[in-house]
């Protein structure tokens, strides 16, 4: 797994970038290029597996712990979804 | 009477007319809507032109639509072909091809995939499900499903038993897909001897896991409607998030579950089930691979209630055999890593026999073979495999055809069989039925790769993943991320390779061929390796 710096909680904007990153160049081989509006669960983009993997380097780059009961579609259906859930979760004091 | 699958509808539209017959993401469809909705999709597809015997496509998500389609298809007299959405285009256009498909059914959210396959499968004339408004690349006959009218009259009846119902695709060694065919006969005596065996009745409600391309999916989409039950699709988001999937079974009261044993033991891991109160589940049924002994025991303690069964058979053969967990007691040892396959079902004949074909002591390894009412015609327009999986014998001066398995078996002291490896090599993971002939095929047909292996590497949390090594040719200045890539374009995602290392040479056995164990043991020994390294998993 790519080890990266954990990124500083107010740099909101960023997310949606490295989470796009991720998920198009090592999620999805570079096979295509998601958009931070993508139903990312629709069947052709992550399937079980790599949701658990989105979700590891989630919890690594940005330095908290998703609790199982998070896991869920809700937080987890679009990167605005995700960037939302982070964005509540550092206000409230991630960690 | 009853002796074609859309029978099943007839009569539950009769008896249960108000009850629900499938529900999806807070949609329903009554038994009598369902009945006037296929009754009208068939009219729409006889005005299309469909005969009997033709194949037509189902390009949809899990949706209420597949339930229409399915039954809609059937009272047309034709077979109904589901393909997999999120497979590579050329998979799909090769099956669309293969199979002659001519009218495809799909919904407005598949419309840019639509495109697509109008140009890579010509023998595509017509699209149902997609609006008017929207422009494809050739001119194609079309019917948005907001023109298709519900329809108080089936249209007459042109098949009878023998004819096709349906025809799964699934991994071929070639490098292509092969289509396995079911008649009505087949899937109606698989329906009630599911519902039987499960004592399913109308107050049952199915969680519907499996995708419309997996075999599994037939115990949804046949016993329940038989019984009158509910089927609960559940839409692939559902299946991909454990904790929102036990939200799911709790809220829509499921009493029946049937899956792979993967989802079973995410929702074991990561389904909050602290927090769920999943006391309506009366039987969890599982198959497709071996469900590790204490991912099922650690489930069965949090479902005290529900009866566990292992369920056994190629889809092939639908189904042939079962075997009922016992339920735990305190203290009870577990007997063995994986539960057996239990069983030969009623008005089945198996038969365990060595490679000459001559039936094992009791007790010894060897291929099961079964016949059963439950079996397939064939694989369509491949004699040549027919041939190889059909064992024909005298019985009683006639010809049995037995279903040649492929599965390696042990019969246990108490009669139950126990699956113990595959002749060939094929692997089941999350379910999914992989030949490695097929992606070794696939990476050689890339015209930089010399030479290529593929093996499985089992994976901690039961299921395993593939792994793949290849040489290249000379002045070949291919990358993993590349051959990847291209791969997946003719693979669909669970069969590319987790990993592809391109390797100068391999380890060879005396004869020169590849050592494909070694390199899987050296797969094994990096992933042991990498988990050590790790720090323990917090989840």
């Amino acid at each position: 797994m790519t080890t990266t710096q954990p990124i500083q909680p107010q740099e909101s904007a960023n997310h949606q970038s490295v989470l796009q990153t991720y998920i198009s160049d090592v999620l999805l081989n570079g096979r295509m290029q998601v958009e931070a509006d993508d139903d990312l669960l629709m069947g052709e983009i992550i399937d079980s597996l790599g949701m658990m993997r989105l979700v590891a380097f989630v919890e690594e780059t940005f330095a908290l712990k998703v609790p199982l009961e998070d896991i869920t579609i809700q937080h987890f259906r679009t990167i605005e979804a995700i960037d939302q859930y982070l964005v509540g979760r550092i206000s409230h004091g991630a960690g | 009477m009853m002796y074609l699958l859309s029978h099943i509808l007839d009569r539950s539209a009769e008896q249960f007319s108000e009850r629900e017959a499938f529900r999806c993401e807070g949609k329903r469809l009554t038994y009598g809507e369902l009945l006037q909705q296929a009754n009208g999709l068939a009219h729409t597809l006889i005005d299309l032109g469909v005969q009997r015997g033709d194949r037509v496509g189902i390009y949809l998500s899990k949706s209420l639509e597949s339930a229409v389609a399915i039954y809609g298809i059937w009272k047309a007299g034709a077979a109904y072909v589901p393909l997999d959405p999120s497979a590579p285009l050329a998979r799909t256009a090769y099956t669309l091809d293969h199979c002659g498909i001519r009218h495809l059914i799909t919904q407005k959210s598949k419309r840019m995939r639509m495109a697509d396959l109008l140009t890579a499968a010509p023998k595509l004339s017509c699209i149902i499900g997609l609006p008017e408004s929207f422009t494809l690349p050739r001119p194609v006959q079309r019917r948005d499903w907001s023109n298709i009218l519900p329809s108080d009259t089936s249209p007459p009846v042109r098949v009878m038993e023998q004819d096709l119902a349906y025809i799964m695709y699934t991994s071929g060694s070639t490098g292509t897909p092969k289509g396995i065919m079911h008649t009505h006969r087949s899937g109606l005596n698989y329906a009630r001897m599911a519902a039987h065996t499960y004592g399913l009745t109308h107050t049952d409600r199915l969680g519907n896991h499996s995708p419309l391309h997996f075999d599994m999916s037939t115990l949804d989409y046949f016993s329940g409607p038989l019984v009158g039950a509910t089927t609960v699709i559940i839409p692939e988001a559902y299946t991909k998030m454990p904790a929102s999937l036990s939200q799911l079974a709790q809220d829509e009261a499921l009493t029946i579950w049937y899956s792979v044993p993967f989802a079973l033991i995410q929702l074991l891991l990561r389904g909050v089930l602290d927090e769920r109160d999943l006391r309506s589940l009366r039987w969890v049924l599982f198959g497709g691979e071996p469900y590790p002994a204490k991912y099922m025991y650690g489930l069965m303690e949090r479902l005290p209630q529900a009866r566990f069964s292992n369920v056994y058979g190629p889809a092939e053969i639908n189904q042939c055999s079962y075997y009922h967990v016992p339920p735990l007691t305190d203290g009870r040892a577990v007997a063995a890593e994986v539960a057996p396959i239990g069983q030969i079902w009623a008005n089945a004949e198996e038969r365990v026999v060595d490679d000459q074909d001559q039936l094992v002591a009791s007790g010894e390894v060897g291929e099961l073979l079964v016949r059963t009412p439950t079996m397939m015609n064939g694989y369509w327009q491949r004699p040549d495999l027919n041939e190889r999986v059909f064992y024909r014998t005298e019985v009683a001066h006639q010809t049995a055809v037995f279903y040649r398995t492929g599965d390696l078996v042990q019969q246990l002291p108490d009669g139950n069989y126990q699956f113990v490896g595959r002749k060939d090599r094929q692997i089941k993971t999350r379910g999914y039925r992989i030949e490695l002939d097929e992606v070794e095929a696939t990476l050689v047909g890339h015209p930089q790769v010399e030479e290529a292996a593929a093996y499985g590497v089992p994976l901690a949390g039961g299921s395993q993943q593939i792994e793949a090594a290849v040489i290249l040719k000379p002045d070949g200045g291919l990358d993993e991320a590349e051959l990847k890539r291209q791969v997946a374009e003719r693979l669909p995602a669970y069969a590319v390779p987790e990993r592809v290392a391109i390797a100068p040479s391999f380890p060879r056995t005396t004869s020169g061929k590849i050592d494909r164990r070694t390199l899987q043991t050296q797969a094994i020994a990096r992933l042991q390796a990498a988990a050590e390294s790790r720090e323990p998993s917090t989840i």
